[in-house]
């Protein structure tokens, strides 16, 4: 595993040294700028280390005796701009506020974000940065019947995250809901309450669970005609040079890809490259 | 019965009401001003509260833009009543909630919008961290929900306050009418009823139940006033009688006038002197009394006084017949019955008048001559003075002293005496003009002023030598005293003015100087001044002071002359006083014993010489004296022979010396024994008795009377020198000097010629029949030393040829 690991870090410097090298002869103007995104703790995608400081010290990184955010997004976005010679750096506030930013033009750009005909109004979207299943997630003592597609939601009383994708593709198709604040709350609710169904990415909601405690007390259930949905960087429209920037990530996500950095920091944290 | 409005107890309630609604409207406003900053304060309070309670959820809220959460907080922050519409904001400003309720409208929103406005608004922000703002609460509260209760509060408060105050001003109505109004309107019924019974009742009643109280004390105390005022009252009429007789009775003339001068009242003394009855004083004014002032003067005079400050005035007063006469007015303002009047004692001063002129004639003038006397006659001439140096022209002072006045006082008595001066005095002022002064200033002392002679020295000599020699001419006619005919004459000095710088002291200093130079020159006469004269004044001065001191500094001392027979032989001598001073040198006798005589100072001095003489005498005795030798001669002055004491003295120097008086002889003068003769023949016996002999010196220059040779004890003349110092070629003297020569031996009294100076003198002498002599020829006066050694040595002096004594 040593290694295996050691190995790998001497061809990811290799690469990445190359490509700095590449960059910094292609681009001059970006190399050295700090980028700085917002996003709002939804583990295991952007971890807040000042929100998670215990459970997932095993994502977390200290550089130079600091303790950097985590995350699977949030690793991936680092390196990708790092390779492309640039820093990247992030903030956590609530989703709504991330997302009124980015509408606003107030911040280059918020993570982790699906793509929704609502934010292609004032946002452009980066390449898929990673991916995310969603999931009915029901209580194991549900006595209902547990829906297999949005139209199974009809019945059930839903509980979404306020702000996230689900809200959108609930009033899309004329489905009630109760938007709870975050995650926590709509676990607690389908978990303590009267709600029935959680409608929620699977992966952050896992993880939250466990972190609630409750995770086996629950059922993640897969919606069959939507199954994956992909994560992207959101960049404001009216941030000045936001397209440069979606553009360098792309890249950066690109080589990454190719040279293998973001299949290892999936792994890291246990998430495929693909459903 | 007093109108409601007008009783006290109404007054009392009414002004006690409204202090009490004052003080209550004040009270009242304080509690409302601090009920509604108590009432503000918790609204602030309130909201804040509410609004803190909230405040995490609505981070929460506005942090998540989470608008469900953002609505429950504006619910929870509507619930209270007061708060009309909340909002909660994001940090862009973008409403994330908000809720409205239509505010209030009432009746009192214009009180509202007064005191707080309409609308109040809050606002707070929210952050999640220091550094971080998320958003922000706004809150506007209803005014008038606040202030409703407070303004419903704040009326209640004031009309239970009125009506408080109401009431209690009520009450207060009837307390003080029952417990004032109606007892002070008893005392005051009773007060009517006391005046209207004409003081028959004595008192007042106490009112029931204020015996004890200020109305008891009220009672109490008017009862004593007016006990009090029954006594004044009497007392008043009493005093009133009482001043009327003092006032009748009065030794003064009274008058009571108002401030025009119109006389009101007078008492009996005033009408007696001024020779009016009452009734026609009354009719008058002071101005038709007063001879010296008008109406008009009297009334700005009497306007001018002060009340109780008495003014003392001189003033004359017409009597009704006319007679005018002077008064003392002492005068002082008086208030009577409101009216300011003047008090006038009047004092009948004519006799004091009288006695003022009398003190004031005594004071400048001389009784018995009628002149002027010395302060009067200084006056005047301190005026001529100035006047002389003002206007330059020349006057002049004459000093006149009647020769030998004291004799004809001493023989005539003082009452002729006193007649002559007033026959003298008649005489000088009938040569003076109108202007001229003669004054009296001592004994037999003149002085004439004469204030303008001329502008022209010369002229003014002339003139007033004119004047002294009328005054001799008139002195020369004898005065008729008592039918005798006395015969006086009269020294003047004159001094003329204004020289130099002198005072009228010096004027009258330098008359009198000149008058003694008219006295030494003989008297019957006058001199000028001029300066000489004020040296040789000055230089008796030094002597008369430098005397004083002679015998006690022993500057005295006795020389003697001897006298000698016809044989050349010693028969005496004559002491002869001399006086050496230290810094005057040898004074002769002649300079001195004058003035020894003039000051007294002859007294002492002349017993001195007595004594010096007398122990010379023992001391030569002790030596041997020859057997030709008779008498040792002592000059007696004048003075000193007339003291009431001079037999004593003798006797205390006989007794204190041991001298032997039968070799003593006491020389004296003509003019010693003219005077009172009897009493100086006494005064001669006893000394006689004692054994002194006596001579006459300067015989032949004095009165030379036989009557006194005759009676009295004499046992030498001495032929005065003069006479001998003429006998060689003035047959007259030598005549005079054989007169005398054969009266001494018709008498047989020895004799002796002074003044020997020559052989040639002697011989005459000797040949006129006097055989003994004194004088240069035989010896100057010698000392003692020389004396002892004549009497030791035996000496002869020259004597006459052998034959020529045959």
């Amino acid at each position: 595993m040593e290694i295996s690991n050691s190995r790998l870090k001497h061809k990811y410097v290799i690469q990445m040294y190359g490509t700095l090298f590449v960059l910094a002869l292609l681009s001059p103007l970006t190399v050295g700028q700090t980028l700085t995104f917002y996003a709002e703790h939804y583990p295991p995608y952007t971890i807040d280390v000042k929100t998670d400081t215990n459970t997932m010290n095993l994502f977390t990184t200290n550089i130079d005796g600091k303790r950097m955010h985590a995350g699977l997004d949030i690793e991936l976005i680092r390196h990708a701009y790092a390779v492309m010679g640039v820093d990247a750096i992030f903030k956590f506030s609530p989703w709504k506020r991330v997302m009124r930013n980015v509408e606003l033009g107030n911040v280059l750009g918020g993570i982790s974000c699906r793509r929704t005909k609502a934010r292609e109004v004032f946002a452009s979207f980066s390449t898929p940065v990673s991916q995310s299943r969603l999931a009915f997630i029901t209580r194991s003592d549900f006595q209902g019947e547990v829906p297999q597609n949005l139209a199974g939601l009809k019945s059930l009383n839903v509980v979404i995250v306020s702000g996230y994708s689900q809200q959108s593709m609930l009033e899309s198709r004329g489905i009630k809901y109760t938007a709870a604040s975050s995650l926590t709350q709509g676990l607690n609710l389908v978990q303590h309450r009267d709600q029935d169904v959680f409608f929620s990415g699977w992966e952050g909601a896992a993880y939250e669970a466990k972190r609630l405690g409750y995770l086996d007390k629950l059922i993640f259930t897969r919606p069959t005609t939507v199954t994956v949905k992909d994560f992207h960087v959101c960049f404001s429209k009216k941030y000045a040079e936001s397209d440069k920037w979606r553009l360098l990530l792309n890249k950066g996500l690109e080589k990454i890809r190719i040279q293998g950095q973001m299949t290892s920091i999936k792994q890291k944290y246990g998430i495929e490259n693909s459903y | 019965m007093l109108p409601l409005r007008k009783r006290l107890s109404y007054q009392q309630a009414k002004w006690a009401l409204m202090l009490v609604l004052f003080l209550g409207i004040i009270v009242s406003g304080v509690q409302i001003v601090m009920d509604w900053q108590y009432e503000h304060k918790s609204v602030d309070t309130r909201v804040e509260k509410i609004m803190n309670t909230l405040k995490d959820p609505a981070i929460q809220a506005a942090y998540s833009l989470d608008k469900q959460l953002a609505a429950q907080v504006i619910s929870g922050l509507m619930i209270d009543d007061a708060i009309f519409e909340a909002e909660l904001q994001d940090d862009l400003g973008g409403v994330i909630a908000r809720q409205r309720l239509e505010p209030s409208n009432d009746d009192l929103s214009w009180l509202t919008e007064l005191l707080v406005g309409r609308v109040i608004f809050f606002t707070t922000s929210l952050h999640v961290d220091p550094d971080l703002r998320v958003g922000q609460i706004n809150v506007w509260v209803d005014g008038a929900i606040i202030t409703s209760d407070f303004v419903s509060r704040s009326i209640r408060v004031l009309l239970f306050g009125l009506a408080r105050n109401l009431i209690l001003g009520v009450a207060l109505l009837g307390l003080f009418y029952t417990l004032t109004s109606r007892p002070l309107a008893q005392i005051t019924s009773q007060l009517k009823r006391l005046d209207h019974q004409a003081r028959k009742s004595k008192a007042l009643t106490y009112i029931d139940g204020h015996q004890e109280d200020e109305l008891g004390i009220l009672v109490e105390t008017f009862n004593e006033v007016w006990a009090s005022r029954d006594q004044t009252e009497a007392l008043l009429a009493e005093k009133e009688a009482y001043f009327r007789a003092v006032m009748e009775q009065s030794g003064e003339a009274l008058i009571l006038a108002d401030l025009e001068g119109h006389i009101i009242d007078v008492n009996a003394e005033a009408c007696r002197s001024m020779a009016y009855d009452n009734d026609e004083l009354i009719n008058l004014t002071i101005a038709d009394i007063d001879a010296n002032a008008s109406q008009g003067a009297v009334v700005t005079w009497m306007q001018a006084l002060k009340e109780g400050v008495p003014v003392s005035i001189d003033s004359r007063f017409r009597r009704k017949d006319s007679l005018v006469y002077p008064v003392e007015i002492r005068c002082n303002l008086l208030t009577l019955n409101g009216e300011k009047c003047l008090l006038a004692s009047i004092r009948d001063v004519s006799e004091r008048k009288k006695a003022e002129e009398k003190v004031h004639y005594l004071a400048y003038y001389d009784d018995l001559t009628k002149l002027p006397n010395r302060r009067l006659l200084q006056n005047r001439l301190e005026l001529t003075l100035s006047a002389a140096r003002r206007h330059q022209h020349i006057g002049a002072l004459l000093f006149l002293d009647l020769d030998r006045f004291k004799m004809v006082n001493d023989s005539l008595g003082h009452t002729a005496g006193d007649e002559l001066l007033s026959l003298a005095a008649m005489r000088i002022k009938g040569c003076l003009r109108e202007e001229d002064t003669a004054a009296r200033i001592g004994g037999d002392e003149f002085v004439i002023l004469v204030p303008e002679l001329s502008d022209d020295l010369s002229i003014a000599q002339n003139l007033v030598r004119q004047l002294a020699q009328r005054i001799l001419v008139e002195f020369s006619l004898p005065f008729s005293i008592r039918e005798q005919d006395v015969y006086m004459t009269v020294s003047v000095g004159i001094s003329l003015f204004p020289f130099d710088d002198v005072t009228s002291s010096d004027i009258l200093q330098q008359a009198d100087t000149a008058m003694y130079r008219t006295k030494a020159e003989g008297r019957n006469g006058y001199y000028f001044y001029h300066a000489e004269m004020q040296k040789h004044a000055n230089e008796r001065l030094i002597l008369e002071k430098a005397l004083h001191l002679a015998i006690e500094n022993e500057e005295l001392s006795l020389q003697y002359q001897p006298q000698v027979n016809e044989q050349g032989q010693l028969s005496g001598f004559e002491a002869l006083v001399r006086w050496n001073h230290p810094t005057l040198g040898r004074v002769p006798p002649e300079r001195f014993i004058h003035i020894a005589e003039e000051t007294g100072l002859i007294l002492p001095i002349g017993r001195w010489i007595l004594v010096e003489a007398c122990h010379q005498l023992l001391i030569l005795q002790a030596k041997g004296l020859p057997k030709t030798f008779k008498r040792l001669a002592i000059n007696i002055s004048p003075r000193q022979f007339a003291d009431d004491g001079f037999v004593d003295e003798i006797r205390d120097v006989l007794r204190l010396t041991g001298a032997d008086a039968s070799f003593l002889e006491l020389e004296l003068t003509e003019g010693m024994l003219v005077k009172n003769i009897d009493a100086v023949i006494l005064k001669m016996k006893i000394l006689k008795n004692l054994g002194f002999s006596f001579s006459i010196d300067d015989f032949g220059t004095g009165y030379s009377s036989l009557r006194y040779l005759k009676h009295l004890p004499i046992d030498l003349l001495k032929v005065d020198q003069s006479f001998v110092r003429d006998i060689i070629w003035d047959a007259n003297s030598r005549a005079i000097v054989h007169t005398i020569i054969a009266m001494a031996n018709h008498l047989d009294l020895a004799l002796i010629a002074e003044g020997v100076e020559t052989d040639v003198e002697r011989k005459i002498l000797f040949e006129l029949g006097c055989k003994n002599y004194q004088g240069y020829y035989f010896s100057r006066p010698v000392g003692v030393d020389r004396l002892v050694s004549y009497i030791e040595k035996d000496v002869e002096f020259p004597k006459l040829p052998i034959a020529s004594s045959h």
